[in-house]
């Protein structure tokens, strides 16, 4: 009878100085990856400067590494080829402390407490697999993301959480949000997207995070059609993407994206309420002198899909004054996305610049619509920056009992906004009409915090409000004049549309409870805003100060 | 049948409008609050029929493939 060979397998373990030993240098040696496909590869470049970037200062290489994710795709699909590729990966450890293998040996073997936590523990910048395939190499990759402090921005990252990390016996923290490339075989851009989100809604909303093949291998299974084969998978289309999302028990907020600002307003709003947004985008090559669709995008039907994970805002207001309606979500410069054709935390630009998508109704010429800068190298100039996105939907997935959208509440706001405004006119008020609007999800026990917290609130009021029961999901709506607030209003998420869903208002401005007084007094205002039930509703709540 | 008083009247916005052009006003004033009204209107729909929850069909054909 065979016997089964006696070997124990073994780790091994490489320490490198960085950037002396740089990441051209790991791709080359550490992946199995062709060494032209690398050389073309923008990750390549994209994680050379994301590792200056984070002030990478040594690299630990461990073989012979089991990933999750990347062995259930084995399973499913590539031991059954006839090539198969190995099941084992590498995994790359970056550390922004200096050591050298001797003092990495001496401290694991001597328990040195004080190395381990000065030197690895505290300085810990996290990993990336590297998968033993041809071309798509990056695997699972948790990294830190790039807080350096700017003069023109902020940098808010509201989509991470921690990852436990063992190395030899050695437990490391990282705080990122997991991302990895599409290998067109398993996943495609969209299944990415997907799984970066599951990594932080699976923690929050506790569901199972599948891996890229299980996800494909979902949508199947709510027998939702592939105009091709479901594996080797090419792509997910909207109906897909959606039985995805209900797949691990959450439901997709659809959202159509009319321009840039939009896409700000959205985002700002799900991701501030620590809820991952996935943005498909139209992408448009600029090429010499013009812009124009290259060739491999099809302008009506290719799109690529990015999780949004963070964003930053502008240090200065940059919020156009002639919009009747404004937003604090227009200070937004930029969005962070994991983006598989570029890397992780890569940025999207808002620069106001327009491209040609669509053509006009006798195809005679292409209409401008507004676009968004990415990093993606263009397939005919490969350089960073060739490639714009169009944005046309973000997705959000949410807890099934999170109801009213983000639409639902920007609408009723837009719409007190035209009256108040309108009313103001007709009634020669002329206090707080420079209004900004902050709209953005929360929770219950978030806004009790706030309360227990402002100094505002008085004593008796505070006992009052902290013994209210919130609903789990809130739409907190905040109008600002300047930096004073005017008011708080919060909005019952889980509600359904079709009602009052206003359930605490928080005045912070004397003047502007009495112009809304004023307006509820004059009958033909009143008359005339009480024909909608969500306008009557505020004026109602807010010239009483609901709760009274 | 019976009209009601209130379709005699017209409805709230034409209401309003009536007595935005009776009230003593610059032309201007009043021009900004009718173009203000036309788009409460529009709102008004788009709250009353979710509008907003509308897709386009060009995103049903999106494939998100790159």
């Amino acid at each position: 009878m065979p016997s089964r060979p006696n070997s124990i397998k073994t780790i091994k373990i490489e320490i490198h100085s960085y950037p002396q030993y740089d990441f051209p240098s790991i791709l080359e040696e550490h992946s199995s990856g062709d060494s032209y496909y690398l050389k073309k590869k923008l990750h390549r470049k994209y994680f050379e400067d994301y590792f200056a970037a984070i002030d990478v200062k040594t690299i630990v290489i461990e073989d012979n590494y089991i990933d999750r994710d990347f062995l259930e795709d084995y399973s499913k699909y590539y031991v059954k080829s006839y090539s198969d590729p190995l099941k084992y990966c590498k995994r790359i450890h970056a550390f922004s402390s200096s050591f050298n293998e001797k003092q990495f040996t001496s401290a694991l073997i001597n328990n040195d407490a004080e190395f381990i936590k000065q030197n690895l523990v505290e300085k810990y910048l996290g990993f990336i697999v590297l998968k033993p395939l041809p071309e798509a190499v990056i695997g699972r990759t948790c990294l830190v993301p790039y807080k350096k402090l700017s003069d023109s921005h902020s940098r808010y990252y509201p989509i991470i959480r921690n990852y436990e990390v063992n190395l030899l016996g050695i437990e490391l923290t990282i705080e990122g949000l997991a991302f990895q490339e599409q290998d067109t075989v398993a996943a495609a851009c969209a299944t990415s997207a997907l799984w970066s989100a599951f990594h932080y809604t699976g923690i929050s909303f506790q569901h199972p995070i599948l891996s890229p093949i299980e996800i494909t291998e979902s949508v199947v299974k709510h027998g939702v059609a592939f105009n091709e084969r479901a594996v080797p998978s090419k792509g997910l289309d909207l109906p897909q993407l959606i039985a995805a999302i209900n797949d691990v028990g959450l439901e997709a907020e659809v959202i159509p994206v009319e321009n840039p600002t939009d896409l700000k307003r959205i985002a700002y709003a799900y991701l501030k309420g620590s809820i991952p947004v996935i943005l498909g985008a139209k992408l448009i090559e600029k090429l010499p002198g013009n812009f124009r669709n290259p060739t491999q995008f099809d302008p009506d039907m290719d799109a690529h899909a990015v999780t949004l994970i963070g964003f930053g805002v502008s240090s200065k207001n940059v919020i156009a004054s002639a919009n009747v309606f404004k937003t604090k979500a227009e200070n937004l410069i930029r969005l962070y996305a994991h983006d598989d054709g570029v890397g992780p935390y890569s940025r999207l630009v808002f620069d106001d610049k327009k491209v040609p998508l669509s053509y006009n109704a006798d195809r005679t010429a292409r209409v401008e619509v507004e676009s968004i800068g990415t990093s993606w190298y263009g397939k005919y100039i490969r350089e960073v920056g060739q490639v714009r996105f169009v944005p046309q939907v973000c997705i959000a997935p949410v807890y099934h009992k999170l109801r009213l959208p983000y639409k639902g509440v920007e609408e009723r706001i837009k719409l007190f906004n035209r009256i108040y405004r309108m009313a103001s006119l007709f009634l020669n008020i002329t206090s707080n009409q420079d209004i900004t609007w902050d709209i953005f999800l929360s929770y219950g026990n978030l806004l009790k915090e706030e309360i227990r917290k402002d100094r505002g609130i008085s004593e008796d009021k505070k006992k009052k409000l902290l013994k209210i029961l919130f609903p789990r999901f809130l739409w907190i709506v905040q109008a600002y004049e300047g930096d004073g607030k005017l008011v708080t209003i919060v909005y019952d998420a889980t509600s359904f549309e079709r009602c009052q869903n206003v359930v605490f208002v928080n005045i912070s401005s004397e003047s502007f409870q009495q112009n809304i007084i004023q307006m509820q007094s004059n009958t033909d205002v009143s008359n005339f805003y009480k024909q909608n039930i969500s306008a009557n509703e505020l004026f109602e709540k807010i010239g009483t100060q609901f709760p009274a | 049948m019976p009209t009601e008083p209130e379709s005699k009247a017209g409805n709230p916005s034409e209401i309003f409008t009536k007595k935005v052009e009776e009230k003593e006003l610059s032309a201007e004033t009043k021009s900004q609050i009718l173009e203000h009204v036309m788009e409460i209107d529009e709102l008004e729909r788009s709250i009353s029929f979710m509008e907003y929850r509308v897709f386009p069909e060009s995103l049903k054909r999106l494939v998100f493939t790159v």
